[in-house]
């Protein structure tokens, strides 16, 4: 056990290996706390998406009467919040480096930790919402097709690009506090902006582009097209954006690597 | 250089600013790079210019006044905040304990909580349960595994804290103040823990204000005055120079030195459960020390009884006691309480009875002393010229009853037991 290796300098102590344990340990026990302190725990996570839901069909659908194109209603607006509930629920958690403080104050680890640990907690949920609609998908006559195969492919940019909003959002609030202010701000208008609730066809043309450039709506058009449609996602965008979103990943964590040497001392 | 002699911690040049006044809007910080270093009007300098290094096996302590950088040293190699300047290098496993019980979750219980406080020490899930059963030993927890920890006193928590820490098997254990928040047997089997520790080969940076804590763990002391190193050497002298600083007009005595270190020895050997094997040095010996009873409400009394045992005659020998707590003399200086009685090779039992405890919920030692001639009246903490010293433990239970600052006067009885001394 004794002297092992040479000397090396604190920074970038720690291994790959231990910090992996450390994400999975730490979202170990996020769930473990989380599904501990709720009998129905593991329901609500069922029933806070379903009611959501039925929410937002019975306003967007009933009252302003918007249609999902070529889709049903109902299992158009799933696929769309599946996606986006994980992107928001992860963004939405911006001041937890900021509430880590006993434990950042305490221990060295890359701060990049934190926000990933949520991300993976978010990450059950999104399973459970994607079982969700490929049930209400089928409850409205949309099978799964061979396409369902490459929705892991599609969800890949959302994962990363969440990944590293979260990493950025977290680490720029502990500088920034108005940003946790002014987050939901930022959501609600990326939330209109997405087509979400409406169908893509409705945007005007002179603003098309910008689905292909919003990570998000290209998930969720992927997303529809490999469960709802049938037909398989549009490659060079879904690969452009698997690049775009890996380089996000890279540019926040290098973000964080970089400020989080003065967080312990700012907070 | 082998790989084994090389330090396991070196610290060079290390200095750490703050800025005195921060800007209301840290906006500035969250640039990267050399732009968002803050700028202030004025710097304050926590630490500034400190060396040393750590070597496999050493226990170094680190002491000083409040403020004077001793945590943000512990802090800096934790890693936990950057260096201004100067590099901070290590190898092997180092485990900072900072904060007992480090990634706990209250809702959890204490048999799940090892797993996850071990995670953040480094450790992996198999190394944690291949110990899991010495942890929940060690913290003494066998029947509260299943327990929230939420409901854990504070004392249990401590214990279930440090059993995790310790289960790391570093090469290099840096400690902060931590001891203080457990009970007195907390504090003695965690002393004797990092005792075995370091015996085992391990390497220990100690911070605390319990400067017999410190004497007992730490053959080697730094003392940090205003952020630099004032002092590194053998403890005994470097203690001898923070106590000398503290209190004004006192000086060490003069070559007081090697005998401070056998009292120190001496002391260590003495306290209940022999931290420190050394075999005693002096021709002069305080053997078993004994506190009756050894546990006793506020404004009880006891008998402190023992033997002191001489080879040679020492006429200028006297028999000093006092009682601290955390290291210091408390209710009154040590005071003498036998003269000139070592008048021939032999051993005299005493018995001092001390009534009327004021101190509430601590544990106070008793310290007995043989020193020489006209030593001050106040020996200071570390009784400078002592030729042999010993002490006992007493747990005081209940609220305070006196005001400190009185002095109570043991009544003694000392009685000449034989001239044949084993």
């Amino acid at each position: 056990m004794l002297g092992q290796g040479h000397l090396r300098s604190i920074l970038g102590r720690t291994t790959s290996s231990e910090q992996r344990r450390l994400i999975l340990s730490l979202t170990r026990q996020q769930l473990h706390s989380r599904y501990r302190q709720s009998v129905l725990a593991v329901a609500w996570s069922v029933i806070q998406p379903l009611a959501l839901i039925g929410v937002y069909a019975l306003f967007f659908r009933g009252v302003l009467r918007l249609d999902g194109g070529d889709l049903p209603y109902l299992s158009f607006i799933v696929s769309g919040l599946v996606a986006w509930r994980f992107f928001s629920s992860c963004v939405s958690t911006l001041s937890s480096i900021s509430d880590s403080l006993h434990l950042i104050s305490k221990a060295y680890f890359p701060r990049e930790v934190i926000p990933l640990v949520h991300v993976l907690v978010n990450l059950i949920d999104l399973g459970v919402g994607l079982v969700i609609m490929v049930v209400i998908a089928a409850s409205q006559n949309l099978y799964p097709s061979i396409t369902l195969v490459a929705l892991p492919l599609v969800l890949v940019p959302l994962v990363l690009f969440t990944a590293a909003a979260t990493i950025l959002a977290s680490s720029v609030a502990v500088f920034v506090r108005d940003l946790r202010h002014g987050m939901p701000l930022l959501l609600q208008a990326l939330f209109f902006a997405t087509p979400i609730m409406y169908a893509p066809f409705r945007v005007p043309d002179g603003l098309r582009w910008l689905l292909n450039a919003n990570p998000i709506a290209v998930v969720i058009a992927g997303i529809r097209d490999t469960v709802l449609r049938g037909v398989w996602p549009t490659w060079y965008i879904l690969a452009f954006h698997i690049a775009l979103a890996a380089g996000c990943y890279l540019v926040a964590v290098s973000y964080v690597r970089s400020v989080e040497h003065r967080m312990v001392d700012l907070l | 250089m082998s790989v084994d002699e090389e330090p396991l911690l070196r610290i060079d040049g290390l200095s750490k600013e703050y800025a005195l006044h921060q800007e209301r809007s840290s906006l500035r910080a969250a640039i990267p790079g050399r732009w968002g270093e803050p700028v202030g009007e004025g710097t304050f300098s926590a630490l500034d210019d400190v060396s040393f290094e750590v070597r496999p096996g050493e226990g170094v302590g680190i002491i000083g006044s409040n403020g004077a950088g001793k945590s943000t040293i512990l802090k800096a190699v934790a890693g936990v905040i950057a260096p201004t300047s100067g590099s901070i290098e290590t190898r092997g496993r180092v485990v900072s304990i900072i904060e007992l019980g480090l990634g706990f979750d209250p809702d959890l219980t204490g048999g799940e909580n090892i797993e996850y406080g071990g995670a953040f020490l480094g450790l992996s899930s198999a190394e944690v349960e291949a110990r899991r059963d010495e942890i929940v030993a060690f913290a003494e927890l066998e029947s509260f595994t299943e327990m929230p920890v939420k409901r854990y006193s504070t004392g249990m928590l401590a214990r279930l804290g440090f059993a995790v820490a310790m289960a790391a098997e570093a090469d290099l254990y840096v400690v902060d103040e931590v001891l203080s928040v457990g009970d007195w047997g907390f504090q003695r089997k965690s002393l004797e823990r990092m005792v075995e520790a370091r015996r085992q080969g391990a390497a220990l940076l100690f911070v605390s204000h319990n400067l017999w804590t410190v004497g007992q763990l730490c053959p080697r002391c730094l003392l940090i005055e205003h952020g630099k190193v004032a002092a590194d050497g053998p403890s005994q002298r470097v203690l001898a120079q923070y106590l000398s600083d503290d209190v004004p007009g006192a000086d060490p005595a003069p070559g007081g030195e090697e005998e401070l270190a056998v009292a120190m020895e001496a002391g260590a050997l003495a306290t209940g459960t022999s931290l420190v094997a050394a075999p005693p040095r002096s021709s002069v010996r305080i053997t078993g020390l004994t506190c009756t009873p050894s546990t006793i409400e506020t404004g009880g009394s006891i008998v402190l009884t023992g033997q002191v045992e001489a080879d040679h005659p020492l006429p200028d020998g006297r028999l000093v006691a006092g009682m601290f707590w955390l290291g210091f003399a408390t209710f009154g200086a040590p005071e003498v309480v036998a003269d000139g009685f070592i008048d021939r090779a032999g051993s005299w039992l005493f018995e001092l009875d001390w009534s009327a405890i004021p101190i509430a919920n601590s544990v106070l030692t008793f310290r007995v002393a043989v020193v020489r001639g006209d030593d001050p009246e106040d020996p200071e903490q570390l009784f400078p010229n002592a030729v042999t010293e010993a002490s006992a433990d007493l747990r005081v239970l209940g609220p305070v009853t006196a005001k400190p600052g009185l002095a109570l006067r043991p009544t003694v009885r000392l009685k000449w037991t034989g001239g044949e001394v084993g």
